[in-house]
């Protein structure tokens, strides 16, 4: 080693992190919560973090965060899941062939079918660009990097008056299920993977200043997902279809795929269920704000069985391209929303208020 | 994977003994390159969750070196996560009316910091895998998969823009620079 690699080490070393903080000791909360996470960790998907593989450069994939939650974290869950909930219920219906002029009314009656489906699964995914910046370049404003990819994503399955929230990217490991009317949720306060809290009561929201233009309302289990429902099988969808304009229907394997427009301005994301907290409505009510004539493309795909399989949105903002796609399957023959397994489930009525 | 030092029998604990003899360098090898222990507990559980997967696969000579390649991809990916974090709280700041604290540096450090910020990742790596991870030259190069000579050149240029931005920045940092290479003389930043 030189003298010059000395000086550079002597002036990196005193801002080294990891002198200050140190690793968890062997046997505390922490390292078992790290050493169970890993072993643990389901192998459902691709293993692209090996030195043999090299599939990062697309920036696609995602790492399941182990378990710390975050307030944050839940607030994507709690307004983000209804924003994709609300987008992906838009679109147009119609069929092989059908004349444009009946193609508004066509896709309406998917939208309605769709609607009356007792049970469903439906991912949504917003992609658009994303900086890949490291925390010193980000701390100090250097210029971003950006890469394309997914943003947010998370799936709902719905049976009957049961509904579960599975969150992908973006939102780390968060799971609810409401089922027979009791409220179950894991990965929000608690990072422990396979613990569960049935909350049998709630927070008021009353200790909780949200400013002066709004109220803190508090959490009412069956109220939210009553509307949370709503938007995902039905009036969000439905808005979306009525809003859309100069509605074209192409053939498209199966089935058909419907394609229009609607004015930024159109799309409100209170309608659909984007609340202000809506981590995937952000770019679009940028966009809303920035040029509320601006297009966004609407595309739905409806099946042979005249039910919707895809809605997507697709827009621009300040020269990125963002979309927004929700996906439905099994429609009509989702398997039923199943309490958590009762061994790994805490019984509580201690919730701490949702956006506290 | 490493032997079993334990005298455990079962992939299990065979398991558990890996981690435990090479924990502390992962979780700082992730802590150097987080802003939070937080994101490093993740980072360093992600990391040894690969290795469990593939644990037939682990080089029992090189296992050490291994998992910093595979914490390497760990963080890039929670670098992104990071990022939309950021942005969130930010949103939620905005939205909520709530200061949101925001993690930085420390502020005796806040020239190297700053400095460090300014070059580009490549340099950034290089830099922290030799002065905090002290690791030498042939270690680099195989975590990164290239020549030691390569490495030693990389290396040489990094720092070079680290004294550069340094000197810009009105700090001299450990020497003075001169002719683009730092010094024996001068203090700490």
């Amino acid at each position: 080693m030189t003298g010059t690699d000395d000086d550079l080490t002597r002036a990196l070393t005193g801002a080294d992190p990891a002198r200050a903080d140190l690793p968890p000791a062997k046997g505390s909360i922490r390292y078992n919560a790290i050493l169970e996470a890993a072993m643990n960790d389901e192998a459902t998907r691709d293993d692209r973090s090996s030195p043999s593989a090299e599939r990062l450069q697309d920036g696609r994939w995602w790492t399941r965060r182990t378990a710390f939650a975050r307030v944050a974290a839940a607030a994507v869950i709690l307004g983000g899941g209804i924003a994709g909930v609300a987008l992906l219920t838009g679109g147009p219906d119609g069929g092989p062939g059908i004349a444009p002029a009946n193609a508004a009314e066509a896709v309406k009656k998917a939208a309605a079918d769709t609607a009356a489906a007792q049970s469903g699964v439906i991912q949504t995914v917003l992609s658009g660009p994303f900086s890949i910046n490291d925390g010193a370049q980000a701390a100090f404003g250097a210029e971003p990097e950006y890469v394309d990819g997914p943003i947010v994503s998370q799936t709902f399955a719905w049976n009957g008056d049961d509904l579960s929230v599975t969150a992908g990217a973006g939102v780390g490991p968060y799971e609810l299920r409401y089922v027979d009317g009791r409220f179950y949720e894991r990965g929000y306060f608690v990072p422990d993977r396979k613990q569960w809290f049935h909350y049998t009561a709630f927070d008021d929201g009353s200790g909780y200043d949200p400013g002066p233009e709004a109220a803190a309302e508090p959490f009412v289990p069956a109220e939210w997902l009553a509307d949370y429902r709503s938007a995902l099988v039905g009036s969000g969808l439905m808005d979306l279809v009525t809003s859309a304009s100069g509605l074209t229907a192409a053939a498209n394997g199966d089935g058909t795929t419907y394609s229009g427009t609607i004015e930024a301005a159109e799309l409100s994301t209170t309608g659909l269920g984007l609340s202000g907290f809506a981590f995937a409505g952000q770019p679009l009510d940028k966009l809303r704000a920035l040029d509320p004539a601006s297009p966004v493309a609407v595309d739905v795909s409806v099946g042979a069985d005249g039910l919707v399989r895809q809605a997507k949105l697709a827009y621009e903002l300040e020269g990125a391209d963002y979309t927004y796609e929700a996906t439905y399957s099994r429609l009509g023959s989702a398997p039923a929303v199943t309490a958590p397994d009762p061994a790994h489930t805490t019984t509580t009525a201690d919730r701490p208020w949702a956006f506290e | 994977m490493d032997p079993d030092t334990s005298g455990a029998s079962t992939p299990e604990s065979r398991y558990v003994a890996f981690v435990e003899a090479h924990f502390d360098a992962i979780w700082r090898f992730a802590r150097r390159r987080c802003a939070s222990s937080q994101d490093a507990d993740d980072a360093t559980a992600e990391t040894f969750a690969v290795a469990w997967r593939r644990r037939d696969e682990v080089p029992a000579a090189e296992a050490r070196l291994w998992l910093f390649g595979v914490a390497r991809r760990v963080l890039a990916n929670h670098r992104r996560s990071s990022t939309r974090q950021e942005r969130l709280r930010a949103r939620l700041a905005e939205t909520a009316g709530h200061d949101l604290p925001a993690a930085g540096p420390d502020a005796a450090h806040v020239a190297i910091w700053e400095a460090l910020g300014a070059l580009s990742a490549e340099d950034r790596d290089l830099l922290i895998m030799r002065a905090w991870d002290e690791l030498p030259v042939t270690e680099m190069a195989v975590i990164l998969g290239c020549s030691p000579n390569a490495v030693s050149l990389r290396l040489h240029k990094a720092r070079r823009r680290l004294a550069h931005e340094l000197r810009q920045k009105g700090n001299p940092g450990p020497g003075h620079v001169t002719d683009g290479s730092l010094s024996t003389e001068g203090g700490a930043p």
